[in-house]
Formats: structure tokens, sequence, C-alpha cells
């Protein structure tokens, strides 16, 4: 052992102490002012916990920080809880109306009516590409199929059409549109494309860039 | 119909802002560092939250164990889902399902990592040097280029700073 350590002295080697990057004699010094120390014993006592949760992360995890999150998850979530609240004001809507007709034709009819309004059968689709992302809710219309259309992330200005492509590559163009100011656009719109073939649905630029694309599942 | 908007989006963006990054990490342990499967584990995670504002009140419970639980059941049943199509290639066994338990444990980690975050590079550096790699004070001093003391000083000052970041998230064991 060298000359003792002082109380300064021993608190600063701590950290060094309590991670395990003291050489043996430094590490000796330490302890031995420790034993006679109850205020750097108070101090080790803080410390002491800390490698035992550093040693839940990995190096690489400690170097690199916690992964970060881009705009493009928080742009799809809202997308996703935007085409949730229009749902839900259309139910809401649905249901006042079958109110009104349990009123006028009594229970049963307007039970039965409300069923069928209800289950409608709208289905979702939805995909993202980089910034932009897209919502389609789909039913089969008498001429064909029914889109509307929920639009996230394209640049201001952005001239786009949405396009329907069938399952013998016809392609059919939806909706045309130029985008707001916040990039987002609501569209309604048809296809000629009935449901049963419809593939896929194709967000592009007049310029013919394809923005987002989404697959339609099969019926 | 009344325009839904700028207040909706605000509690979307307030909730992601909260949670989206701890998820994020979570998720990545859940799946093996999958990015694509780790975003939509967060998204159906958050969309929950979302559908049931309640449970984003405290006094109810921890916030984030609740969070940090859905998340779970969703990285498990997205995991059965795809094991039940025999005909997918490529698709790994999720690399880590903690059972309920270990769920404050994961709690605990990203919390570590988040309050490590926000030490100073300096302090950072001397953590990684000393205690991840192991280093000794003459070694780290080496790497560093700075004396042995202060790398002594650093460490300790970057564990005090690091102990006070981690009281502010609530972690005191």
């Amino acid at each position: 052992m060298t000359s003792p350590l002082n109380c300064a002295e021993a608190t600063v080697a701590l950290g060094a102490y309590v991670v395990g990057a003291l050489d043996p004699r430094e590490r000796a010094d330490v302890e031995a002012h420790l034993a006679h120390c109850p205020a750097c014993r108070d101090e080790l006592a803080q410390l002491a916990p800390l490698p035992g949760l550093m040693s839940r992360l990995t190096l690489h995890e400690a170097v690199s920080g916690p992964p970060p999150v881009d705009d493009a998850m928080l742009e799809r979530l809202l997308i996703a809880t935007e085409h949730e609240r229009r749902h839900a004001s259309k139910r809401r809507w649905l249901a006042a109306a079958a109110a009104v007709v349990v009123l006028a034709g009594g229970t049963t009819a307007g039970v039965s009516m409300w069923h069928s309004m209800h289950t409608t059968h709208w289905e979702h689709v939805a995909a993202q590409q980089g910034l932009v992302s897209m919502a389609v809710d789909i039913e089969p219309s008498a001429t064909g199929t029914a889109l509307q259309l929920s639009l996230r992330g394209v640049p201001s200005g952005e001239r786009c059409r949405l396009i329907a492509i069938a399952d013998d590559g016809t392609q059919d163009v939806a909706g045309s549109w130029e985008a707001t100011y916040s990039g987002t656009a609501s569209i309604r719109g048809t296809t000629s494309i009935e449901r049963a073939h419809l593939q896929r649905l194709m967000i592009k630029t007049y310029d013919g860039k394809t923005l987002v694309s989404a697959a339609v599942p099969s019926v | 119909m009344v325009p839904v908007g700028s207040a909706e989006d605000a509690a979307v963006r307030m909730l992601y802002e909260q949670h989206a990054a701890p998820l994020l990490a979570y998720a990545l342990r859940l799946t093996g560092g999958d990015r694509g499967r780790s975003e939509d584990i967060v998204q159906e995670t958050l969309l929950r939250a979302w559908r049931h504002p309640e449970v984003l009140d405290p006094d109810r419970g921890p916030v984030r164990s609740w969070l940090f639980t859905v998340a779970r059941n969703v990285a498990v049943d997205a995991h059965r889902a795809r094991r039940a199509r025999p005909t997918e290639v490529g698709d790994e066994a999720l690399a880590v399902v903690p059972a309920g338990d270990e769920i404050e444990q994961a709690l605990d980690t990203w919390l570590v990592a988040d309050a490590l975050a926000t030490l100073s590079p300096d302090h950072r550096a001397v953590l990684v040097e000393t205690y991840y790699r192991g280093r000794s004070v003459a070694e780290a001093a080496a790497v560093l280029g700075v004396p042995p003391g202060t790398v002594k000083s650093r460490t300790f000052y970057a564990l005090r700073a690091l102990r006070l970041a981690l009281e502010e998230r609530g972690v005191t064991q």
C-alpha cells in the first residue's frame, strides 16, 4: 500500500472502483480507506447498484443508445387512428338511423335493418412507403368498387392519382387530386374494376412515380 | 360533419412521443432486432392504447407495464399466426419471449438505456470504456486521450449523473 488516501481522493476513485477499473494496488488503497470511513461507505452504497443496472445493456446498446423512432411511424399511427374515428362516426350514425327505424317499425325490423347496415362490407387496406402512408376502405358497388382513401405524407402540391389494378393487369384511374399543404388527402373514388378482380391499389404522381402501393386481398 | 383533426391528432402525437421509443426498444428485443415486425408491434400496441384511453390513466396502474404487456401479447400472436402458415420461409422464432415477470426487467432495461443517453458524451464514453469494454483506468486514459486522474473523476461523476437520471425515471434499485 502507498500513502493512505484522503476522503476526496477516495471518493473520486469510487466510480472506477465499482466498475472494476482500478488496478489491484489502487483497489487496496480504496478498501483501506473505506474500512474506517463511514461517509465513503455511504457514497459507495449509492453507486454500488449501478453496475447491476448497467449490465442490462449490451455494449452495442450502450454505445448506440435507444433505437430511434421516426416520423413515418407516427404518420402511420395518425392515419390509422383517423381511419378508426371515421368508422366510429359512421357507426354512430347508423345506430341513430336504426333507432329511428325501431320507433317507426317495431323492434324486429329495426334490429335486422341495423344489422344489415352495420355489417355492410367495408374492407380495409393500408400500406406505407417511406413517409407516405395510405389507408383505403373498399366496398363493392353497383358499377365496380367504391374506394375511400386517406393519405398522408405526400409532398405539398404534388398531383397524384389513385390507380386500381385488376388481376388481368388492367389499370384504372380511380381518382386524382393535388396534395394539400399538410400533405394529407381524403378522397372518395370509384373504379369499374369489380371487387373480385381488384388486385392492387397504387398512388402515383403525374410524372409516373409510385408513392405507395397496397395489395388487395383476393376474395 | 364536424371536422376532426388537430386536437385528436395531438392526443395521438402525445401517446406516440411518450411511449413509442420504449416500446420500439422492447419490440426489437422480442423480435431479435427485426425492425419491420417491431414497428408493427408498436403500431398495434399504441392503437390499442388509443382505443382504450382509460388505461393511460396512471391512477389505474403503471401505464408502461400495461403497454409492454400488450406489446408482448401482440408479438406472440403475430408469431403464432406466422407459424400457422407453414409455407412461409425465412421465419425465425421470436428471439426472446420473456415471461410476464420479466416485463418489469425489460422496462428497467429501457430506462437504463434512456438514462444513459442523457449523459454528456464524455460521461457516456468513459462508462463505455471502463464498464462496457472492461478497460482499466490506464487503458481507458490511453483510448480517450486524457490523464488517468480524469478518467477516475469522470467515471465517478458519470455514475452520479446516471444514478440521478435513473432516480428521475423511478428506478431506485
